[in-house]
């Protein structure tokens, strides 16, 4: 079924993501730069919340005031949680 | 570009753009989310202001169980969203059956909570220790407390799959728990960045 296979692949991009952000926690472990890898992960958290919100919660199918103003809160939360860990 | 409408919503001969479950749940998943949201910004301020207690705390945090709760949290998740789909289209049976699948993805991620919150009370960990423990319990202790709602709230949407009445009849219903249910889900894939991987 086309929208069960799209929700598959879905799942599969977070997961992998999820392994990303914890390889970038394992680098830093090791030595890597702190603060950048922590902004990456970050936006990397933000990127699969607003999958999580488009596809799983069907805002992307959504009016646009609701799809714009969950795309604002994304953007908002991310830049201020981004700048306090990088400024 | 103007979004894809929903083949479900074609076929049932529905708007193509509508507001997944009741609008008005909207203003309170929003708020709850800036609830956390708040917190996550008011965590990374008291980071700024004694890193390395901060640093010290992360170390005794436990990336792999974050991680297995991650991947446990986002699984329930694509059981919920198949479930929404299925009933849409007449399945409420299979619905219910993938709802019972999140439903044991929730018990999980309690499981993986609760061993991880033993082995740092266990060291001596508590609530009161100092800024990061205070931190970390409130956000995953409040992020639990959503966690069990959410569950409590699938549990219904299960019931009401099972029951014999068109699909259109409990739109409202399913889709207003399921939305709580993936914020929940939402909320972790933030928190474990946050606490797992960016406090280190």
């Amino acid at each position: 079924m086309h929208a069960q296979r799209i929700l598959l692949i879905t799942w599969t991009g977070l997961i992998a993501a999820t392994l990303v952000s914890w390889l970038l926690g394992a680098e830093h472990a090791l030595g890597g730069p702190p603060a950048a890898g922590a902004a990456v992960a970050l936006v990397l958290g933000f990127a699969k919340a607003r999958i999580v919100g488009r596809t799983f919660m069907e805002i992307s199918t959504a009016p646009s005031a609701l799809r714009w103003t969950f795309d604002l809160w994304i953007v908002v939360v991310a830049t201020t949680l981004v700048v306090l860990v990088l400024a | 570009m103007p979004p894809a409408p929903r083949e479900a919503d074609l076929d049932a001969g529905g708007t193509a753009e509508q507001v997944p479950g009741e609008p008005g749940l909207w203003l309170l998943l929003l708020g709850d989310m800036t609830v956390f949201a708040a917190l996550f910004g008011a965590f990374l301020v008291e980071r700024r202001g004694d890193p390395a207690l901060f640093a010290t705390g992360a170390d005794d945090l436990h990336a792999v169980i974050g991680l297995a709760a991650t991947m446990v949290l986002l699984t329930s998740s694509l059981a919920v969203a198949v479930a929404v789909r299925l009933h849409r289209s007449g399945s409420g049976e299979a619905g219910a059956r993938a709802v019972g699948w999140a439903l044991w993805c929730a018990a999980g991620f309690v499981v993986l909570k609760a061993v991880e919150w033993q082995a740092h009370l266990s060291l001596g960990h508590s609530p009161g220790e100092n800024p990061f423990w205070t931190f970390y319990f409130a956000i995953t202790g409040l992020h639990l407390v959503h966690l069990v709602i959410g569950s409590v709230l699938l549990l219904g949407v299960r019931s009401a799959m099972r029951r014999p009445a068109p699909p259109q009849d409990r739109r409202l219903l399913v889709e207003s728990c399921t939305s709580y249910w993936h914020m929940v889900d939402l909320l972790w894939v933030l928190i474990f960045p946050l606490l797992y991987v960016t406090g280190t």
